[in-house]
């Protein structure tokens, strides 16, 4: 309980005293880009990036190691389009993109167990027209594992390998309101790229929890905020779909200083589930960040009937050591509020772009399970990722 | 003998001349983002007389304000057309009571700007204003339809 | 009178022939010019061709008349400046000020700044040779380092600020100059940043970890091993020594902390919470600044003494091995400051532990 409260206070403590001196992925706050609607298309991140999102990936955030010394930037900016081509066409942005991860659990145990995961391989289209882009359709399509939950369960059937995880049409009547409706990511929290995070897990926001609904976004430069109402997968049974509303909002403290708050109640047939959190996300000196998101998640059984409470917190630290290649070190904290165990996740990690649409990831995860009854031996994961895009 | 005192006299002539301002300008993005851009190699003399500051003279290379990404800076210098007019200046500068005005020279176009400005730690004060781009006849910029908003902030931290 | 036909381009030949011969004359590097004049033209014709040895060979050969030579001397200095032989420069243009302009040179740094008047020195170079050696003096300093002797670097500064006044005095421009005390300014604060600078630092971590305990069967001797799961918090104190690339620390922390401990087969059943743990975890530490100087990376080399008050479940016929154990590892570390609080994260390995050691909290800086 001490402990607890220690660490919360430490990494709260120590947010407020990030002042103005100090000197998405949402950890790119660290270049001065407070909201994903810069670079995405999506105003809360995720899904195809934009032209000046592929700029500021390839001049930016990607090497230019393998680049003749030479070369303008300017060129390497305009490089970054679909096909390594300048976009012509004023309406048409296609995309495609590929994740894989070779994943090692109990790494260096008797019981170590490897495999390789297609996570991702899909493509995507994006439509836009009217002045400044006001109207927008985003579509995508492609291959995605049956999510490990449903894996040999009978919910198998009712997801299909090849889909879509993301379609809907956006509405911009000005820079700062935008309305959308489809298929998206519910507005909750931080989202990061972690999606075994238990920041995404314990709400149930993960890369497969997309729901249909609409989403409202609005936009200042002091404050965003989003509120997404959603009626759960169309694609699923019906008694599966979680249906709901979730909502976030984001303050601008002060230049790449962001206070959040967010909030989702989502329920189906079988699982009432309320989520709040609060994060702060913080941009350093150099390109490098600290994400922070704390939550608690009460989640309601219908079939048999019982409630528990659950507890998260999710600390990031990003690092760019140089152009291309990020330190990252993640600490994240689960409790299970029925019998006051709880879990500590330490992962040391590097981020490699070498060049302008790769990225390369790896991992190391470091579980330690606290219990009042049992003493367990940590767990160590080690995950290798490849990321392709064009 | 004497050169020794020619080398003092040097020695502390040289230590009321140079002095390190710093300045960001602090940009907002349309539809949604902002950058800052810095520099910490502002020059210029600041005279104090009781509670006010002169200045004839504040100025910096525009090659010297970064974004943080190189190609941004590239468009920022670009921008503020840096090759003709390789210079930012504020002159005849005078300011009192928390409040003050300059000439603010950006493009060969010169606007008369008010500050505020507040003390900030010892022998420092923190100077702010707002500037539109357009009143000194800079284009509208936008990259990959991202634009700039027309208003920036400047915030000057000065020696003095 | 004029040109025309083929008379011209006869004359016009003739004359670029002997144009040409009397250059060729001069260039030959085996016929020596015979006067000052004519020596110092060669010395001219070899910095314009940028010949740069030939022009310091024919000033030693020449020494005794091209030394007496003003211009002479200007382009042995010339020529050893860009050949970025910079003490050998400096040396001769003090040469020349020495031996050519010493009355307005004495009336230069003797008349204060307001009283003295152009007249005083605008017929001769002083300006032009008080500038040289200030700018050479400012590239030695420039190029001194950790190895080089410091009374030569505080020569070269003392030097390069000195000549930059005596400029001021006769109105070199002073962008130019200011230039100059630029970087005079900039390589001052090079140098200050690798100066290493001591500190005292204050720690707080929240810290877990993992210990085996064995229980020893006192009748047959059998060992069981038991795992003891940590999480507590420490305090500490540390002095660290920094420049602007690195940082060197010694520090220390006390641990206090609750531990639940069970066994690790299914041999005996043994199972405790709750349980008392103090530690004391010190050693020497780095980090790199290489990123940045708020963004460090590092290693730590503790050295990890704990007790921990596990209950024996029958003194009679068990006794406990590492009850007390005094053990080494490493972490790896991570900080991030923000002023004087920095935020440290750790993970690492005491041996001959199972499971990882991690902390994560915070520094203050004294």
């Amino acid at each position: 309980m001490f402990n607890k409260a220690l660490f919360l206070s430490i990494i709260s403590v120590f947010s407020l005293f990030l002042t103005k001196n100090a000197y998405a992925y949402p950890n790119f706050i660290g270049h001065g880009y407070n909201s994903c609607i810069t670079c995405h298309y999506n105003p809360f991140g995720n899904g195809p990036i934009n032209d000046y999102g592929r700029a500021v990936s390839a001049t930016a955030i990607s090497s230019r190691g393998f680049y003749n010394d030479s070369k303008p930037e300017d060129l390497i900016g305009k490089e970054s389009g679909f096909f390594f081509k300048e976009a012509t066409s004023k309406h048409f942005r296609p995309s495609a993109s590929y994740r894989g991860l070779l994943l090692k659990r109990n790494f260096g145990e008797e019981s170590e167990k490897t495999e390789y995961i297609h996570m991702q391989a899909d493509v995507n289209l994006v439509t836009k027209f009217g002045q400044n882009d006001k109207f927008i359709t985003s579509v995508s399509f492609g291959y995605a594992p049956v999510p490990r939950s449903l894996q040999n369960t009978p919910g198998a059937d009712s997801v299909k390998e090849y889909r879509t995880r993301e379609h809907y049409i956006g509405y911009r009547p000005s820079p700062e309101w935008g309305f959308y409706a489809g298929l998206m990511d519910k507005t909750y929290g931080i989202r990061v790229v972690e999606h075994t995070s238990y920041a995404r897990t314990t709400p149930q926001v993960t890369m497969d929890d997309q729901a249909h609904g609409v989403t409202m976004h609005f936009n200042k430069p002091q404050f965003e905020a989003g509120v997404n109402v959603f009626v759960g997968n169309l694609t699923q049974d019906e008694s599966l779909r979680m249906k709901g509303a979730a909502g976030t909002f984001e303050y601008t403290l002060f230049e790449k200083n962001r206070l959040g708050l967010s909030a989702l109640n989502q329920s189906n047939d079988y699982l009432k589930l309320t989520a709040y959190a609060a994060h702060i996300r913080s941009g350093l000196d150099n390109g490098s960040s600290i994400i922070f998101e704390v939550g608690k998640v009460d989640k309601e059984t219908k079939m048999i009937v019982s409630e528990k409470t659950e507890y998260y917190a999710n600390f990031q630290n990003h690092i760019k050591a140089t152009r291309g290649t990020y330190i990252l070190n993640s600490v994240e904290y689960y409790k299970n509020a029925i019998d006051k165990s709880y879990r500590v996740r330490f992962g040391p990690s590097i981020q490699y772009f070498p060049i302008s649409k790769v990225e390369l990831r790896v991992d190391l995860y470091n579980t330690r399970n606290f219990s009042q009854v049992v003493s367990v031996k940590d767990r160590w994961d080690l995950m290798a990722q490849i990321h392709l895009w064009l | 003998m004497k050169g020794l005192i020619a080398l003092g006299t040097g020695l502390m002539m040289m230590s009321s001349l140079v002095c390190a301002h710093e300045v960001v300008v602090k940009v907002s993005l349309s539809p949604a983002g902002s950058f800052e851009a810095k520099s910490a190699k502002v020059k210029g003399d600041v005279k104090k007389t009781g509670n006010s500051f002169t200045a004839e003279n504040l100025w910096v290379k525009t090659e010297e304000l970064k974004t943080g990404i190189t190609l941004r800076d590239e468009h920022f210098h670009k921008h503020l057309n840096f090759e003709k007019f390789p210079k930012i200046a504020f002159t005849q500068v005078s300011a009192a009571d928390g409040k003050g005005s300059g000439t603010l020279v950006i493009n060969d176009i010169k606007k008369v700007v008010p500050f505020t400005y507040k003390a900030s730690g010892a022998n420092k004060v923190e100077a702010t204003f707002k500037v539109k781009p357009s009143d000194f006849k800079l284009k509208e910029a936008k990259y990959m339809e991202i634009g700039v908003e027309d208003e920036v902030e400047v915030v000057a931290l000065i020696d003095v | 009178m004029g040109f025309n036909g083929p008379d011209t381009l006869v004359v016009v030949v003739m004359m670029k022939t002997k144009y040409s011969l009397i250059a060729a004359f001069l260039l030959s590097s085996s016929v020596m010019a015979a006067t000052p004049v004519e020596n110092i033209k060669l010395m001219q014709l070899y910095l314009d061709k940028n010949q740069l040895e030939k022009v310091e060979d024919l000033y030693d050969e020449e020494e005794d008349s091209l030394s007496k030579n003003w211009m002479a001397l200007e382009r042995l200095a010339i020529s050893f400046e860009r050949r970025e032989k910079f003490k050998e420069a400096i040396e001769v243009y003090r040469k020349i000020i020495t031996n050519f302009n010493k009355p307005a040179h004495d009336k230069v740094i003797t008349t204060p700044a307001g009283s003295l008047e152009a007249s005083a020195y605008e017929r001769t170079k002083l300006p032009l040779y008080y500038y040289k050696l200030a700018f050479l003096n400012t590239q030695l300093f420039g190029k001194t380092h950790e190895y080089s002797p410091d009374n030569e670097r505080i020569r070269f500064k003392k030097n390069a600020e000195g000549f930059i006044a005596l400029s001021r005095k006769v109105k070199v421009d002073d962008g130019d100059l200011k230039l100059l005390e630029e970087l005079l300014q900039e390589k001052m604060k090079r140098d200050e940043n690798m100066q290493y600078k001591g500190s005292w630092y204050a720690t707080l971590d929240v810290l877990s970890w993992q210990d085996r305990v064995i229980l020893v069967s006192n009748g047959t001797g059998e060992k069981s091993n038991l795992l003891s799961t940590a999480i507590g918090s420490c305090v500490g104190l540390g002095r660290k020594w920094e420049n602007v690339k690195y940082e060197f620390d010694l520090e220390g922390c006390f641990a206090v902390a609750t531990a639940t401990i069970s066994s690790e087969n299914k041999a005996i059943n043994y199972q405790q919470s709750s349980v008392s743990v103090k530690g004391v975890i010190a050693g020497p530490g780095m980090y790199f600044k290489t990123f940045s100087e708020n963004v460090l990376l590092g290693v730590h080399l503790p050295v990890k003494y704990r007790q921990g008050d596990w209950t024996n479940p029958d003194e009679t016929l068990y006794s406990f091995e590492k009850l007390k154990t005094i053990e080494m590892g490493y972490f790896l570390q991570s900080k991030i400051k923000v002023k004087k609080i920095s935020l440290r994260t750790r993970i690492g390995k005491v041996f001959p532990n199972p499971g990882s050691i991690w902390s994560i909290g915070a520094i203050y800086d004294f």
